[in-house]
């Protein structure tokens, strides 16, 4: 329109309306999960590591899963989840999942490893193979009970079945190399892994984590010191993980859908930047 | 242990609950620095009993810290027990907590009161169902309908009941919204917020982008063209992300993690022998 002074340059890439850059995230990440785009990954050491533990474990000892994730955290916590227990299922190890982080955590366990039954497609029966304990409030006398005699801590199952009922969990009395429970896994989005670090870690047991990205930079001196046996970061690390045991699943898929966030988010960051070099310029320009 | 069933655990309920209310009365009576006296006096024995429980070596043969012929580790677990019953009356002050608001926010029409009405209303439908669904489990009595605890093991994946359709359909959906949602704050705020001023910032953001693309697919396909093996290979950005995270943060994180050790024990010797001052600890109890 005449007379309607144009906004400079700085002004239209640095104050962009919020809604836009909403509607833009929104579309780039749903667009490779719609399209089920995935990218070639590298593997990082630490979902190597883990792997290799869990091949090297002997198949007549018990795992734990100590699943301890919320539905706020499923997208990075649920991957990891099925990816561990469809390698579980591959080597015949049997597990069993507890809960101490998260209530609602148990259910989401279930389906989780439900879902990861289906896709290994391999009979793999409850109360035989594997099974859910619950959730248990775990106070520090608990963590203390639990690690020195597994059925002093553990009554029964999620749905109040005793364990001495359950056959996979008959004779499993405690961690270490003279346990019968080899190892356990912490998939969480909370700091449940500090009370297994004070309480398992002096029996021997391999301890290994799967957590969500942002707290994964904690966690780098417990792999360097040996007490975490490996260590998946967020979505990254489950798709790795797919990348290792050769199980393309929502990680993969969903990591294309992480990939173009983060350019996004890169780009709207030098976008907002060279507004304020742009805008600094022109102030200069008409200081002269 | 002791385990009372019928009459007899009835009984010990009342008089365990009388028990707590006269205790109560006659503290409530206690002048000011009795009160004070016996808080210290029992902080001071339960962070003794934890300390010697811990510190005592234990038995060989039965893995157990005794002290005088008596089992602390047995005793720490009756304790453990102890606290959890003290902890479920928290829970009980924040139901009560909850109602009161919303309640006051409902009598009194405040704005936003029918968000309150939301929330009775999800509290009652929620407890209702959780309670009905496994009542014969814990209490006995009448099975649930099929509507309400789906045992039908056709749909053992997903029960068709009420509380499945309220915990899968509504809460986990919720749940995960609410924590998505800070996936939008968070890039909003980074375009408008992370701007370089300094040198500090400068650095900031370069460590920033470096993470960041060494986490995605995307990012290692922009070095995909420098060797994975060989002298070069450092220079690819997962490899500079992993250098980073093993070589800058596992040290920074190691330092922080000290001091937070270090100011944790200061904090609890100064709380174990009341030494603690301010906000709680030398107000009138």
């Amino acid at each position: 329109m005449r007379g309607q002074r144009r906004l400079p340059l700085e002004q239209i890439i640095g104050r962009i309306d919020r809604r836009l850059v909403y509607a833009g995230l929104f579309l780039i990440t749903l667009a490779p999960l719609v399209g089920r785009w995935a990218l070639p990954l590298y593997v990082t050491p630490p979902p190597k590591m883990l792997a290799d533990t869990i091949n090297a474990l002997p198949q007549d000892k018990l795992v734990f899963i100590s699943s301890n994730w919320d539905a706020g955290t499923q997208a990075e916590n649920r991957p990891q989840m099925t990816v561990l227990v469809r390698h579980l299922i591959r080597r015949r190890l049997k597990f069993a999942s507890i809960s101490i982080g998260a209530p609602n955590a148990p259910q989401l366990a279930n389906a989780a490893i439900e879902q990861a039954i289906q896709l290994e497609k391999v009979p793999w029966v409850y109360g035989q193979d594997w099974v859910n304990l619950g959730y248990k409030l775990a106070t520090e006398p608990w963590l203390r009970s639990f690690v020195r005699q597994i059925p002093e801590a553990v009554k029964e199952d999620w749905k109040g079945t005793p364990v001495d009922q359950i056959p996979v969990m008959r004779g499993v009395q405690k961690f270490g190399p003279d346990g019968q429970a080899s190892m356990l896994i912490d998939i969480t989005g909370s700091a449940t892994i500090d009370g297994w670090y004070r309480y398992l870690s002096p029996t021997g047991v391999k301890l290994g984590l799967g957590c969500t990205a942002v707290m994964a930079p904690e966690q780098y001196p417990f792999l360097d010191s040996g007490q975490l046996s490996g260590l998946l970061t967020g979505m990254k690390g489950a798709a790795e993980y797919e990348q290792i045991i050769g199980a393309q699943g929502f990680g993969t898929t969903a990591m294309a859908g992480q990939s173009f966030a983060h350019l996004y988010i890169l780009i709207l960051i030098i976008l907002g930047n060279l507004s304020l070099v742009l805008g600094w310029l022109e102030r200069r320009r008409r200081r002269r | 242990m002791w385990t009372l069933t019928g009459f007899k655990f009835i009984l010990a309920i009342v008089g365990a609950v009388a028990g707590a209310v006269l205790l109560l009365a006659i503290l409530h009576q206690a002048s000011h620095q009795v009160k004070r006296t016996l808080t210290i006096a029992l902080t001071f024995i339960g962070g003794l009993f934890y300390f010697l429980e811990f510190f005592i070596p234990p038995d060989p043969k039965t893995e157990e810290a005794v002290l005088f012929g008596w089992s602390l580790t047995q005793a720490a677990e009756v304790v453990g027990n102890a606290t959890l019953v003290i902890g479920g009356f928290t829970f009980l002050l924040g139901v009560f907590s909850l109602v009161h608001i919303h309640g006051n926010n409902v009598r009194r029409r405040r704005p936003g009161w029918s968000y309150s009405l939301a929330f009775f209303a999800a509290f009652l439908v929620m407890t209702v169902f959780a309670f009905w669904k496994d009542w014969q489990t814990w209490f006995g009595g009448p099975a649930a309908p099929a509507w309400v605890n789906d045992q039908n093991l056709a749909h053992a994946a997903m029960p068709q009941d009420v509380y499945t359709l309220l915990f899968e359909g509504l809460v986990r959906n919720l749940d995960a919204t609410m924590f998505s949602i800070l996936a939008f704050y968070i890039v909003s705020a980074a375009y408008r917020a992370f701007r370089i001023r300094s040198g500090e910032a400068a650095v900031l953001m370069v460590v920033a982008l470096v993470l960041m693309m060494g986490q995605v697919p995307l990012g290692m396909a922009l070095t995909n063209w420098i060797p994975s093996d060989g002298p070069w290979s450092g220079l690819r950005i997962e490899s500079l992300s992993q250098y980073v995270l093993t070589a800058i943060n596992a040290p920074v994180q190691r330092a922080i993690g000290f001091g937070l050790g270090l100011g944790a024990l200061a904090m609890a010797m100064r709380i174990w022998l009341s030494l603690e001052r301010g906000t709680y600890f030398g107000q009138e109890v």
